[in-house]
C-alpha cells in the first residue's frame, strides 16, 4: 500500500510533464494539422539555454522565463521557414520535415553544448513531504510541476474559449478557407499556434529537467510519452492530453515499480493499444465527420 | 460600384473566366447564372481574392483590388458566402457569427452585431449555442448570410444559396435579401444556378457560359428572353 | 497475325496480364546483372554497406507500400525488423536449417505479427495510427529486455548470430561481405519482383482504392479491413526479411538495434524515394544508409573537434530530409520522372 501511494504520486508528477509535452503536441495539431516530431529537440533547446542563465549564476525563475520566451521565438521561427513550406502538402511530408528539425537541433546542441548531460536544478525542495509520519516520495518540486501544468492548461483553454485571438485560432484550424474569408490572417494564427506550443514544450523541459538531466537526446523518451498521451486523449482535445498524460503517467509508474522498469516502453504500447482500440480517435477525440 | 474589366482567370489550361466585363450598380442585386462550369462560382472566388486574376482588373468602389488577400477584401467591404456554406461546425452559431464580425471590432458592437442578426434570421436564436453541425441546411445558409453581415459589407457575394433547400426555406431567405437590400442599401451579387429563383428577385442578370459573358440585361428582360432561357438558362 | 498462328499466350490463372510479369521479370534480370557487376567493383567495406542498403531498401519498399498504396502511415516497422532479427537469431542458433528457409520462416513470422497488428489497428487512422505504431517502435523492442525473457533473448545483449561463410564453391579468399551482399542483393531483387506484381495486381488496385477515398472503395466492393491488414502484413513480412538479414550481416540480434531512429529512417527512405514507388524505396535506402557514414567522413577528415564533427551527420542529415522534401515533394521518384518528361519535351 505504502509503496502504491508512492508510485502513484511519482507517477502523477511525470504524468503531469507528460501532460504538458502532450498538450503542446495538440495545440500544434489543431492550428495547423501537423505532429511535430521535432517538438523534444525544440524543448531540448530552450532547455539548454535555461541551463546557461543558471550555470552562469541566474536564478531559476529568470532561466524559466528565458526558457519560454526563447520558445515562443523558436516556435515562431520554426513555423515561419521550415513547416510552411510543407504546410499544404501531403502530411508524411510534415512528419519528414520535422524528423529531419529534430535530428539537425540535436546535432546543433551537440555541437555547441556538448553531449555530456548536464544537471539542473529543481525549482523547490526535493525531500518528499512528510505525511502522518512518513515521508512520501512526493517532493515539493513535484507538486509545483502539478500545478504549473494544470494553471497552464486551465490558462490555454481560457485563451481558446474566451478571447478573439482563440476564436481565429481555432478557426484557422478548422476552416483555414473559410477564415480567409472572414478576415483571419491564417498564417499569422499558425505562427502563434506553433510559438504558443513551443512555449508550452519549453516549460515541460524545465520542468522534466531535473530528472532526465540535460543532453541532446535526454527528451527522447518524454517525447514518445508525450505522444503517446496526446494520442491517448484524443489529438483534437487540450483536456485530453492531461488526462491523457497523467494517466499514462500513473500506469507506467506502476509499471516501472512492479514488472521492472526496463518494459516501460512495452506498457506504454499497451495502454495505447488498449486506449485505441475501444476509442480509435483516442478518450476525447471526436471522428472527424467527412464535409459534404 | 463594382466594376470588371477583362477579367481573365485561368487554371492551368483552362479558361474559367474569359475577358469578363461586368458593372455593378450599387444599392442592386445582381443574378450571376449559368450552367456547371460556366465560370460563376470562380467569378465570385476571384471577386473575394481566393483566386488569382490572369488579366483584367476589378475596381470596387473606384479603388482597384486586383489581387488583394481575402482578408484584406473583407475588410475592404466584400463578403462573400462560399459554395456550400462554409458554416464553421465545430464552432458554435454564436462562435461563427462573432468570427464574422472580429475583422470590425470587438465587444459591444460585436454583441449589437449578433443581436441584430438574431432578429433578422430568427431561427438562429434558438440555435444560438449549439454547434454549428447540429444546423439544418437552410438554418446553415442563414448562418452564413448572417457571418458575413457581421462584417458590415457594402457588397455581399452569394454563392449558389438555394443548393439542397426546401423551396419554403428558398423563399424565406429571397425575402430576406431583398429586405437587405430595401433597408440597408446592400448590393448584392448572387451566382445561382436555379436561374428561377435569381431571376425573381434580381434587378439586372448576367449570363455566363464556358466562361464568357453572353448576355446582360435588366432581369425582366431576360426572363423575357426564350433564346437566353432554353440555351443557357434550362428554362 | 495470320490465323494459324496462335495468339500469344494469355495467362487466364491469377489477375496478372502476361506482358507486365515479363517487364517486371525483365526489370529483375536487370537488377541482378547491375548487383553483380556493382558489388564486385567494390572494397569490402562498401560491399557490407551496399549490403546495409540491400536490407534497408527490402523493409522500405514494404513500408512504401503499406503507406504508399494503402495510405497506412507507420512509424512502427523497425519493430517488425526487431520481430524478423530475432526470429532469425534465434533459428539459427537453434537448427542447422539453410539460410533461405530461416529467412522464409522469419518473413512469415512477421508476417503473422503484422496480421496482428494490422487487425488491432484496424479502425485507426492518420496521426492515431502513426501514435499507435510509434508506441510499437520504441515497446516492442523492449520485450526483449524484459527479464523474464532474458534468457531466450539474450537482454540488453542481444543474440549473436554465427555468420555464413560463402560456399566453398566460390573460392577459399572470396570475401564475406561481398556474399553478405549478393545474398541481400537476391532478396532485394525477389522481394521488389514479388511487391511489383503485387502492386499492379487487382489487390494492389484495391489499396490504391482505399487510399483515394475509404468510403467510395467500400461502395466499389472493395474489403476495407482486410486489405488493410493485408497490407499491413505484407510490409511486416518485408521488414522481417530485412530484419534478419540484418541480423545475419551484422552477426547480431540486439534491442539496441532497432531504436526509433531506425523506424523513422524507413518511413524517410519511403518518403524521400516517393511514397508507393519501390525505385523510390531503393533511393531512399541508399541515401539513409550512405549519407550519416559519407557525412561522418567528411567531419573526421576535417579533423574538427569532437563533438563538432560527431555531430555533422546529424545536422548534414536534417538539412538533406528538409531540402529534398521541399524540392521535390512527391519524392525523388516523382521528381526524376518530372524531369525525364521535362528533358523529352525539350527536345521535341
Amino acid at each position: 500500500m505504502v509503496q502504491f501511494t508512492d508510485l502513484t504520486l511519482a507517477g502523477l508528477a511525470a504524468g503531469a510533464v507528460y501532460a504538458a509535452i502532450g498538450l503542446a503536441l495538440v495545440l500544434i495539431w489543431r492550428a495547423t494539422r501537423i505532429v511535430n516530431f521535432a517538438q523534444g529537440g525544440m524543448l531540448m533547446i530552450t532547455t539548454f539555454l535555461a541551463y546557461t542563465v543558471v550555470s552562469d549564476g541566474g536564478s531559476y525563475w529568470l532561466a524559466l522565463a528565458v526558457a519560454v520566451v526563447s520558445g515562443l521565438v523558436l516556435g515562431a521561427v520554426v513555423e515561419r521557414l521550415v513547416i510552411r513550406p510543407v504546410e499544404n502538402k501531403p502530411p508524411l511530408n510534415a512528419v519528414i520535415v520535422t524528423f529531419g528539425l529534430l535530428v539537425l537541433l540535436q546535432g546543433v546542441a551537440g555541437m555547441v553544448f556538448g553531449g555530456t548531460p548536464k544537471s539542473y536544478p529543481p525549482a523547490f525542495g526535493i525531500r518528499g513531504f512528510v505525511v502522518a509520519g512518513r515521508r512520501l516520495l512526493f517532493t515539493p518540486n513535484d507538486l509545483w510541476v502539478v500545478l504549473v501544468v494544470l494553471a497552464v492548461m486551465v490558462g490555454l483553454a481560457a485563451v481558446f474559449r474566451w478571447t478573439p485571438l482563440g476564436l481565429k485560432m481555432r478557426s484557422a484550424a478548422f476552416a483555414p478557407e473559410v477564415a480567409r474569408l472572414l478576415g483571419v490572417r491564417v498564417g499569422r494564427m499558425f505562427t502563434v499556434g506553433w510559438a504558443l506550443a513551443a512555449a508550452v514544450g519549453a516549460l515541460a523541459g524545465v520542468l522534466i529537467a531535473p530528472d532526465t538531466f540535460v543532453s541532446p537526446n535526454a527528451f527522447d523518451a518524454t517525447l514518445v510519452f508525450g505522444f503517446t498521451a496526446a494520442v491517448v486523449g484524443g489529438l483534437d482535445s487540450p483536456p485530453g492530453a492531461v488526462v491523457g498524460g497523467l494517466s499514462l503517467g500513473l500506469v507506467l509508474s506502476y509499471v516501472s515499480g512492479y514488472l521492472g522498469s526496463d518494459v516501460v516502453g512495452l506498457g506504454a504500447l499497451v495502454v495505447l493499444v488498449i486506449v485505441l482500440m475501444v476509442r480509435p480517435n483516442g478518450l476525447f477525440g471526436r471522428a472527424a465527420g467527412r464535409r459534404v | 460600384m463594382l466594376d470588371i474589366a477583362g477579367l481573365t482567370v485561368t487554371y492551368g489550361a483552362v479558361r474559367a473566366l474569359d475577358s469578363v466585363d461586368m458593372h455593378v450598380a450599387e444599392g442592386s442585386i445582381t443574378a450571376v447564372l449559368g450552367a456547371n462550369g460556366a465560370g460563376k462560382t470562380t467569378l465570385l472566388r476571384t471577386l473575394s481574392g481566393l483566386v488569382g486574376a490572369a488579366a483584367g482588373t476589378i475596381r470596387f468602389q473606384d479603388r482597384k483590388i486586383t489581387g488583394r488577400a481575402p482578408e484584406d477584401v473583407v475588410r475592404d467591404g466584400i463578403a462573400h458566402v462560399p459554395e456550400g456554406r462554409g458554416v464553421i461546425a465545430e464552432l458554435t452559431v454564436e462562435e461563427n457569427l462573432r468570427l464574422g464580425g472580429l475583422c470590425r471590432s470587438n465587444g459591444a458592437s460585436a454583441r449589437a452585431g449578433i443581436a441584430r442578426m438574431v432578429a433578422l434570421f430568427p431561427p438562429l436564436a434558438a440555435a444560438r449555442n449549439r454547434r454549428a453541425e447540429t444546423l439544418s441546411g437552410g438554418e446553415r445558409q442563414m448562418l452564413a448570410i448572417a457571418r458575413a453581415l457581421m462584417s458590415q459589407p457594402r457588397l455581399l457575394l452569394l454563392d449558389e444559396p438555394s443548393l439542397g433547400l426546401a423551396p419554403k426555406v428558398i423563399a424565406d431567405i429571397i425575402r430576406t435579401l431583398r429586405q437587405l437590400r430595401d433597408d440597408n442599401g446592400l448590393t448584392i451579387l448572387l451566382v445561382e444556378q436555379n436561374a428561377a429563383t435569381a431571376l425573381s428577385v434580381a434587378d439586372r442578370a448576367v449570363v455566363l457560359n464556358l466562361g464568357r459573358k453572353v448576355a446582360d440585361d435588366l432581369a425582366e428582360h431576360l426572363a423575357a428572353d426564350d433564346r437566353v432561357r432554353h440555351a443557357y438558362l434550362g428554362m | 497475325m495470320t490465323l494459324t498462328e496462335t495468339p500469344p499466350a494469355r495467362r487466364t490463372r491469377g489477375p496478372w496480364p502476361a506482358s507486365t510479369l515479363v517487364r517486371h521479370l525483365l526489370w529483375s534480370a536487370v537488377g541482378l546483372v547491375v548487383l553483380y557487376l556493382v558489388s564486385i567493383s567494390l572494397n569490402q567495406f562498401q560491399d557490407l554497406q551496399l549490403a546495409q542498403i540491400c536490407y534497408t531498401a527490402i523493409a522500405a519498399a514494404g513500408l512504401t507500400v503499406l503507406s504508399g498504396l494503402s495510405g497506412q502511415i507507420s512509424l512502427g516497422n523497425g519493430a517488425f525488423m526487431a520481430v524478423g532479427a530475432y526470429s532469425t537469431a534465434l533459428f539459427l542458433a537453434h537448427q542447422q536449417w539453410p539460410l533461405a528457409v530461416v529467412l522464409v520462416l522469419s518473413a512469415a513470422i512477421t508476417a503473422v505479427v503484422g496480421l496482428v497488428v494490422g487487425a488491432a489497428a484496424a479502425r485507426l487512422r492518420g496521426p492515431y495510427l502513426a501514435g499507435a505504431t510509434l508506441a510499437l517502435a520504441l515497446g516492442l523492442p523492449t520485450l526483449a529486455n524484459y527479464h523474464g525473457l532474458r534468457d531466450q533473448l539474450g537482454g540488453a545483449n542481444g543474440l549473436t548470430v554465427a555468420p555464413n561463410p560463402p560456399p566453398l564453391a566460390l573460392g577459399i579468399d572470396f570475401p564475406l561481405e561481398r556474399w553478405q551482399a549478393w545474398i541481400c542483393g537476391l532478396c532485394l531483387v525477389i522481394t521488389l519482383f514479388l511487391l511489383s506484381n503485387l502492386v499492379s495486381s487487382r489487390i494492389g488496385r484495391d489499396m490504391r482504392l482505399l487510399r483515394e477515398d475509404e468510403d467510395s472503395a467500400a461502395l466499389s466492393g472493395v474489403r476495407v479491413a482486410r486489405t488493410q491488414v493485408l497490407a499491413f502484413s505484407v510490409s511486416a513480412a518485408c521488414a522481417g526479411l530485412g530484419g534478419g538479414l540484418l541480423a545475419w550481416v551484422n552477426s547480431l540480434a540486439a534491442p539496441g538495434a532497432f531504436p526509433l531512429t531506425l523506424s523513422l529512417s524507413l518511413l524517410t527512405a519511403a518518403v524521400l524515394g516517393g511514397l508507393g514507388s519501390l525505385a523510390g524505396a531503393v533511393y531512399g535506402a541508399v541515401i539513409v544508409t550512405l549519407l550519416p557514414a559519407w557525412s561522418t567522413d567528411l567531419a573526421q577528415s576535417a579533423h574538427l573537434s569532437q563533438s563538432i564533427y560527431a555531430n555533422i551527420p546529424l545536422v548534414v542529415y536534417g538539412i538533406v530530409l528538409f531540402v529534398v522534401i521541399v524540392a521535390f515533394p512527391g519524392g525523388l521518384q516523382a521528381g526524376f520522372v518530372r524531369l525525364w518528361r521535362a528533358l523529352r519535351n525539350t527536345t521535341r
